[in-house]
């Protein structure tokens, strides 16, 4: 009996298993769908199926009905379900929703190696894309993987998801709970006789002063490389150094590195007709870095020797190598140079070319003639020769000359000048090819005349691929921009009528438009969506641009917030027409801090009490900042910050709140300020200035920014400090209140702020003091610039700067007399950004009976500067001639190059010098050396304050230097 | 005893084919692999064990395995399928699948009842059979096109158009060149180059399996594990 119940049973459960399993919908082929559901409720999705109610069941439609509802995306699942009803087939299609990637977090007391940022990127789950079941363990894998490769053997990671049911977003973060590191220990050496493990431990560096250090990756890294470098050291150049495993163990919580080390025979290279530096030899002879020696490194290393020596003039030297393996430890390569006769290329003649002119092929060329300063001997190699060809080919092969033929000829001993070399370039351009008819397919959604103005390979146009994959990129592009990015783009060319020309098709393939369905932003946890909104400007039913969409990314990188903006189409692959547009963002910290410590060395010295050196003196000027921001205020972007300086020369502190996009309006910005200023930088006295301004700025252009400012300060000047006439102290010295508007246009079209090349900077400001806006006194201020760039001869740059400024004192009705403008306000000048001629602020009119400057009321500077290359490809030369002055009125300016006498300081300085510039990331460090040729002469004054009261002391002649020097970062202007 | 086991295990399965789930619902077809946003139903996985039984003359296999294999299959046919689309090719004509089709029968049958036969028991129309000769037929030109040497490649026709034409004038030039002295004849044609190793078949099938390795690796590939239990 229980035989037969097993069987029984067994029977029973086969057949259900089997029924189960294998669907036969054909069993079903033909009757009539009497009923279509869809469970969930996806009822919107049955127009698109080929599966209709009433129309007869067919296996085939059902399978594209389920494929298509697949291929929309929307569902990770989805299965069919049929029972027979009186009239045919009920169908019900079960779907399970698709879940797609949102926002991935990682959480946890992660700081450094690996951050947060780090961990979530691990798990590279990427925004957007499907979330499948398999993903979360995968990513929780990648990232445990990581922690363990930085130590963290006893991490837990925990993903936690968030589902946004409205726009089937998953949020998933991964709580890490990272443990505690472990710590390197002594590494165990796993194969190779004679190998001094102590040796090797200590190279690793992974025990400090404070025993074994914590494990990350880069330490593992950096200790394999320096066991590396160590068996470079002694010429085992082939050493193999490769961690086998990890051993952890958790009691001790310390891993054990196990290593596999192969030292390998010494690697002797020797250089024999010619010296070449160990350092050299490292860089081209490429067996250094791939750590093995073979034959192909070894004639890489041969050519590249040979460029080498061609680079220095030696070019018909000839590189050859040999090897040996005198005993089984040793491995020795002998490279065998014959430099032959060391020559300059003097010459380069391009001959045979009719379509582009000599200018137009020399600048895609790396052969190079010498010259006095740089490339002494030229640059000539036979690799820059090849390359200096294919440039060329490509040129014309761009332009339809699809025959060219471009020869190098070299001609030793030009004219007859032993040593001398020139290179003759003949271009046999061969005929061009022309498109002689044009025909495109496939605009159907896109105005054609947005695309056809722009293609390169209409009627008439060279024929060349290049050209036809510029259009492609263009027409592709275009259609993007417009929501089709599936647009494809085919070609074909057929041979014209007449030789030389051929037959342009273009077909289009469209694809479906997309549409943006909505825009979801995650990870504002303080922005306002009022910032935002502006910036991420979609529609719901416009085209999906890629285009718009990567403009809007930049566009919340400019707002300078947010460390890291991403974007991404939900489900990018599905069918649907109509996608959600995701951006995930981080915002940045929220306060910055900043300090540095610096020197500033010029002729800035001199005594602030006594009058010795009016002139100036050489000094010394330690400096210190100290700024902290507090940024991304109330979640608008705004930004409160406090800058402050304390050098020997000024003590400053600066307060700023700024509010960039004012409005929401796009260059347009408002900042309020607060300053306190103490300084010493004009040498005649020391002035204190209390601030307070408003400004509006607004970018008109990319190139043109307009700027209004209310400013009122406060103006005193230490009367301890003055080193002028003591008469004159009621009228220029006295504590001032200005109250003043200023405008000021800039207009910047400089390729490089910091290291112009070409290009043009101009600036306007216009300022008016006045009763009106509460000032004490009354007068109007102009200051104009204009710079000009104008390179020449590919590294040559002429520059140019004029400045000039007018200050006006003015009474307006019922207001007190005239009076002068205090000291701080007038103009001063001189030093490395105005007149080199002058020590900083030295320019101008003096006091008559100290020496000391006392600013003026114009300033007139014009710059000249001729910049070219010096040394190498990051230092640079400059001469230079500066003129002009600071005059004491506007009626006094001139142009007279001649001092009348020792009261007259209205005339026209004029300085010549040389200066050097070195290149940099932040912009090159500078020295000026600078010599006046008519330097102002003057009455200074030796003695003590006392004796100036007094009437003692003693007055002679002085001048300013004509030598001057400066060193500073940045250009001069 | 065997009798009487062998009685329940029958009755068993008349029980479950007449229970009245079979009124209430059968499962008709569901995915059972996704290649990219493309997918696989099972349905289709079970035609394939179909026509291959019927074409290599084996015995129906609807094991979990069988069923993988098969699934595998589908899955490459996918991948070449997709590449298929990106590159146009000679395609074959419904005439060359059908001869492909009276040859089978010949070889294989010795009458028209007995293929016919070999169908019903199969579970096979002649249509899907035909198809899937296609298919292969298809699958077959498009291999040896992408992967023979020598086979132009799109847009390749026109270049070697100009490269001739270019070569024309080139020797045309060398003609009105006075000979040369080396005493060899002007304008004699270079030697054909040796063969390639990759258009040999071997080399064909090789280049084809690196390629669907590697168009796996880069194609989300995802099977419903419960079709193959």
């Amino acid at each position: 009996m229980p035989h037969c119940f097993w069987a029984f049973f067994c029977g029973l459960a086969l057949a259900l298993v089997l029924r189960a399993e294998l669907p036969d919908p054909r069993q079903h082929e033909g009757k009539t769908v009497a009923e279509l559901r869809f469970e969930p409720d996806e009822s919107q999705a049955a127009g698109e199926l080929p599966l209709k109610p009433g129309a007869p069941f067919r296996v085939e439609d059902l399978r594209a009905a389920l494929k298509i509802l697949h291929a929309s995306g929307r569902y990770s699942d989805v299965r069919a379900t049929g029972r027979s009803v009186e009239g045919g087939v009920a169908v019900t299609i079960h779907t399970e929703p698709q879940w797609f990637i949102g926002r991935v977090d990682a959480e946890g007391p992660l700081k450094q190696e690996p951050t947060r940022g780090q961990a979530a990127d691990a798990s590279r789950l990427e925004l957007g894309l499907p979330l499948y079941p398999d993903d979360l363990s995968q990513a929780t894998n990648r990232i445990l993987a990581l922690l363990q490769r930085n130590g963290y053997y006893e991490a837990r990671v925990e993903p936690v998801v968030t589902r946004d049911p409205a726009h089937g977003l998953a949020t998933v973060k991964f709580a890490v709970a990272p443990g505690e590191r472990a710590r390197l220990y002594r590494p165990v050496v796993a194969s190779g006789p004679g190998i001094d493990e102590d040796a090797v431990a200590r190279a690793t560096k992974w025990k400090g002063w404070l025993g074994w250090r914590q494990l990350t990756e880069s330490r593992l890294h950096n200790g394999v490389q320096r066991i590396r470098n160590k068996y470079e050291k002694q010429d085992r150049l082939m050493a193999r150094i490769s961690v086998e495993g990890m051993d952890y163990d958790p009691a001790r919580r310390r891993v054990v590195p196990r290593l596999a080390i192969v030292p390998g025979p010494k690697v002797e290279i020797r250089t024999e007709g010619a010296d070449v530096p160990k350092k050299k030899l490292k860089q081209y002879v490429p067996i250094f870095i791939e750590q093995t020696v073979d034959r192909d490194l070894l004639v890489e290393g041969a050519r590249n020797l040979r460029d080498y020596f061609q680079a220095q003039g030696y070019f018909d030297v000839e590189v050859e190598f040999e090897q040996h393996q005198p005993a089984p430890d040793q491995h020795d390569v002998l490279y065998s140079i014959n430099l032959g006769p060391r020559q300059k290329l003097v010459h380069i003649e391009v001959q045979g070319n009719r379509y582009f002119d000599v200018g137009a092929i020399r600048e895609r060329m790396f052969l190079q003639p010498a010259g006095r300063l740089r490339l002494r001997h030229g640059r000539y190699s036979e690799r820059f020769v090849g390359r200096d060809e294919d440039a060329v080919k490509a040129l014309y092969q761009s332009n339809g000359f699809r025959d060219v033929k471009v020869t190098t000829r070299t001609v030793p001993n030009y004219r007859g000048e032993a040593g001398d070399m020139a290179v003759m370039l003949t271009i046999d351009e061969g005929p061009q090819y022309l498109v002689s008819d044009f025909k495109i397919g496939g605009l159907e959604s896109i105005n054609p005349e947005e695309i056809l103005p722009v293609l390169a390979s209409i009627e008439g146009q060279p024929f060349s691929e290049t050209n036809v994959a510029l259009d492609r990129d263009f027409i592709l592009s275009t259609y993007q921009s417009a929501g089709f990015p599936d647009a494809a783009f085919d070609w074909e060319m057929r041979p014209g009528s007449v030789p030389n020309e051929v037959e342009v098709a273009y077909k289009v393939t469209e694809g479906r438009q997309r549409l943006v369905r909505d825009v979801v932003i995650t990870g504002m946890e303080i922005t306002r969506p009022r910032l935002i909104r502006p910036v991420v400007r979609f529609t719901p039913g416009e085209p999906l641009s890629l285009r718009k969409m990567t403009e809007a990314q930049r566009g919340l990188y400019e707002l300078g917030i947010f460390d890291k903006v991403d974007t991404a189409i939900r489900n990018p692959d599905g069918e649907s027409d109509r996608k959600y547009v995701l951006y995930q963002i981080d915002e940045g910290h929220r306060y910055h801090i900043a300090g540095g410590i610096g020197a500033e060395v010029g002729r800035i010295g001199g005594s602030r009490t006594d009058f010795d050196a009016p002139a100036g003196a050489t000094g010394f000027s330690p400096r210190a900042n100290f700024d902290i921001s507090r940024l991304h205020l109330w979640g608008l972007g705004h930004s409160l910050n406090f800058k402050s300086r304390v050098s020997n020369l000024q003590r400053r502190a600066l307060l700023n709140y700024s509010a960039p996009r004012y409005r929401n309006v796009e260059g347009r910005n408002i900042s309020v300020t607060a300053l306190f200023d103490d300084s010493h930088d004009v040498r005649t006295f020391s002035a204190r200035r209390w601030e307070s301004s408003a400004q509006l700025s607004q970018k008109l252009s990319k190139a043109t920014t307009m700027l209004y400012r209310l400013s009122f300060r406060r103006v005193t000047v230490d009367r301890n400090t003055l080193k002028i006439d003591p008469l004159l102290i009621p009228q220029l010295a006295q504590p001032a209140r200005i109250g003043m508007l200023s405008s000021n246009l800039v207009h910047d079209r400089r390729d490089d702020p910091a290291d112009s090349h070409k290009g043009i900077y101009s600036t306007v400001d216009l300022g008016l003091a006045s009763n009106w806006f509460a000032s004490g006194r009354s007068f109007a201020r102009f200051l104009g610039r204009n710079a000009t760039y104008h390179p020449f001869r590919r590294h040559f740059v002429l520059a140019r700067n004029v400045q000039f400024g007018w200050l006006g004192p003015f009474r307006l009705k019922g207001e007190d007399p005239v009076q002068a403008i205090p000291l701080p306000e007038r103009f001063f000048g001189g030093g490395s950004t105005s007149h080199r001629g002058f020590p900083d602020n030295q320019a101008g009119p003096r006091d008559l009976l100290t020496g000391f400057p006392l600013g003026g009321n114009v300033l007139l500077f014009h710059n000249t500067e001729l910049r070219f290359p010096l040394l190498g490809d990051n230092m640079d030369g400059v001469l230079f001639h500066d003129m002009g002055n600071v005059f004491s009125r506007p009626g006094r300016l001139s142009f007279r190059v001649r001092q009348k006498d020792l009261t007259d300081f209205d005339y026209m300085v004029h300085a010549v010098g040389f200066g050097l510039r070195y290149r940099t990331p932040v912009g090159p460090i500078r020295i000026d050396l600078a010599y006046s040729m008519n330097p102002p002469r003057f009455i200074g004054f030796k003695g003590s304050r006392q004796d100036l009261l007094l009437g003692g002391g003693e007055r002679a002649e002085q001048r300013v230097s004509g030598f001057q020097f400066f060193f500073s970062i940045g250009q001069a202007f | 005893m065997l009798a009487r086991i062998g009685l329940c295990v029958l009755a068993a399965c008349a029980l479950a084919s007449a229970s009245p789930a079979q009124q209430e619902t059968d499962l008709l077809d569901r995915i059972a692999v996704t290649v990219g946003k493309n997918a696989i139903t099972e349905t289709e996985v079970l035609d394939e064990i179909r026509v291959t039984a019927v074409l290599n003359g084996d015995p129906l296999d609807f094991s979990p395995k069988a069923r993988r294999e098969a699934a595998e299959r589908l899955v490459d046919q996918q991948l070449i399928r997709s590449d298929m689309k990106a590159v146009s090719y000679p395609e074959p004509e419904n005439s060359e699948a059908e001869r492909m089709l009276a040859e089978f029968r010949q070889q294989r049958f010795r009458s028209d009842g007995e293929y016919r036969e070999a169908l019903r028991q199969h579970g096979v129309g002649e249509e899907q059979l035909k198809a899937h000769l296609l298919w292969q037929l298809a699958a077959l030109r498009f291999t040896d096109y992408r992967f023979r040497a020598g086979v132009p490649q799109p847009g390749e026709v026109l270049r070697r158009h100009l490269e001739r034409e270019s070569k024309d004038r080139a020797e045309v030039e060398a003609a009105r060149q006075p000979a040369s002295g080396d005493g060899r004849a002007s304008g004699t044609r270079r030697d054909q180059p040796p063969p390639d190793e990759r258009a040999l078949p071997h080399g064909i099938d090789r280049q084809m399996a690196d390629w669907l390795d590697q168009a796996r690796q880069r194609t989300r590939i995802r099977f419903h594990e419960e079709v193959f239990q």
